[in-house]
């Protein structure tokens, strides 16, 4: 099987690897998706390699994984984390360490789909045409999404809240 | 938004590299392979389904050409002259057991009937002294066809009846005394006087009755008694040990006639 997909694998792994977590915020089910994603990858590899964007190939199909594989668990315990802890938001808010806890708990509410939105866009720094691409949605899906998501996130980790504004949204200040 | 995004990097900082490399080339590798199982199952499903219909039409074929055709037994009655003692005389036809000791038959020479443990051999055998008839019914159980003759049969027809008969498996020929044609052929239940040994009926006869006749198809034309003495060997009716006594007396066929007599 030399024809070239070990070779992007290898270079594409830590990258990818950090997406996947990202996505499902558990290093078993990161391992899992990323590979299911990669086999997929793999078979069509022929027809990847031919494309001309092999990478924009590999987000789709991982993205899609994720969302497929959460629907087909829907039913399943979600990866909930329970309400973010009080006392460790209460303190200090500076520490990088509970900033991070409350927001990987905090992704951990939002759907699937939000939360490849929010990858897609703040993470992956993609446009919002290229997320749609991405998810094989639209524009406007990919807008409201992430609304939605941030909106979300504001709730879950008020916070976090100056980190994470909208901005589609037109601030206002009041008094 | 940087806030956003330097917070899940720390976020993406937790994740390991996943190290699915080897797995997933086992994984593609078995993948391509499946892959290949869909067109690999139609190929074979196609071909199994070619082999159907063309087994399914041989026989269609077949059959076609097979209901043309009429059965032996068609081809028996049609035959000018030919007696069907399954209709003119089934009781006689439906005697098939074994008996000792000298038997009467109603037809002469016999179609059918009870007979003598022994068979008549019946490999081509050309007799020049008469058979046992008791031995020869037997033979007919056995889908051979008898051809008779009269003792005032010219030379040459014999040797031409002979020529026909000589080494056809189910069929053998000998003389025999007070026939009222030249020439008669038996089957199991049929029979067909002549007096040319080149008419054609002789031919149909044979071919449609030789082993067609036959009461218990698969047995034996050889095995049996190769005298012709016109008697029946004396063995009693129930050869309960199972072993053949073969005849001690040398066997009279064919030498004769093979030189003119």
């Amino acid at each position: 099987m030399d024809d070239g997909f070990r070779q992007f694998v290898v270079t594409r792994l830590s990258r990818l690897s950090r997406v996947a977590y990202l996505l499902t915020g558990d290093h078993h089910a990161a391992e899992d998706l990323l590979q299911s994603a990669l086999v997929k990858v793999g078979v069509n590899w022929r027809r990847v390699r031919a494309a001309d964007d092999p990478d924009a190939y590999v987000r789709r199909v991982l993205y899609h994984e994720r969302i497929s594989t959460w629907r087909r668990r829907s039913r399943m315990a979600e990866d909930s984390v329970g309400d973010p802890p009080e006392a460790a938001v209460r303190g200090d808010v500076a520490d990088d360490t509970v900033r991070r806890v409350v927001l990987e708990r905090a992704l951990g509410k939002l759907t699937p789909k939000q939360r490849a939105v929010i990858v897609l866009r703040y993470f992956e720094d993609l446009s919002e045409v290229d997320t749609a691409e991405a998810l094989g949605c639209s524009v406007g899906t990919v807008k409201s999404q992430t609304h939605h998501a941030l909106g979300r996130l504001r709730a879950l980790a008020p916070e976090l809240a100056d980190l994470i504004r909208d901005p589609t949204e037109v601030v206002t200040w009041k008094g | 938004m940087e806030g956003l995004k330097s917070l899940l990097e720390d976020v993406a900082e937790q994740a390991k590299v996943y190290d699915v490399v080897d797995r997933t080339e086992a994984l593609v590798r078995r993948r391509r392979y499946v892959r290949l199982a869909p067109a690999a199952t139609v190929a074979f499903a196609v071909g199994v389904a070619a082999v159907i219909v063309l087994v399914m039409g041989w026989n269609a074929a077949h059959r076609n050409r097979a209901a043309g055709q009429p059965t032996w037994q068609q081809r028996a009655d049609a035959i000018d002259g030919v007696v069907n003692y399954h209709r003119t005389a089934p009781q006689v036809v439906n005697q098939k057991e074994h008996r000792s000791g000298d038997l009467t038959y109603e037809m002469d020479p016999p179609v059918a009937g009870h007979h003598h443990s022994l068979w008549q051999n019946c490999m081509g055998d050309v007799y020049t002294s008469e058979v046992a008839e008791e031995h020869a019914v037997h033979s007919l159980e056995h889908g051979a066809v008898w051809i008779t003759y009269r003792y005032d049969l010219p030379a040459d027809d014999v040797r031409a009846l002979a020529a026909r008969v000589r080494d056809t498996p189910y069929l053998f020929m000998s003389p025999h005394s007070e026939l009222d044609r030249r020439v008669s052929l038996q089957a199991w239940g049929y029979q067909l006087k002549v007096d040319r040994v080149d008419d054609h009926r002789i031919d149909e006869f044979i071919d449609a009755l030789r082993m067609n006749a036959s009461q218990e198809p698969g047995a034996a034309c050889s095995g049996g008694v190769a005298e012709a003495t016109g008697v029946p060997v004396n063995l009693p009716a129930d050869r309960s040990g199972g072993v053949i006594v073969r005849p001690v007396v040398a066997s009279t066929r064919e030498t004769d006639i093979a030189s003119g007599a």
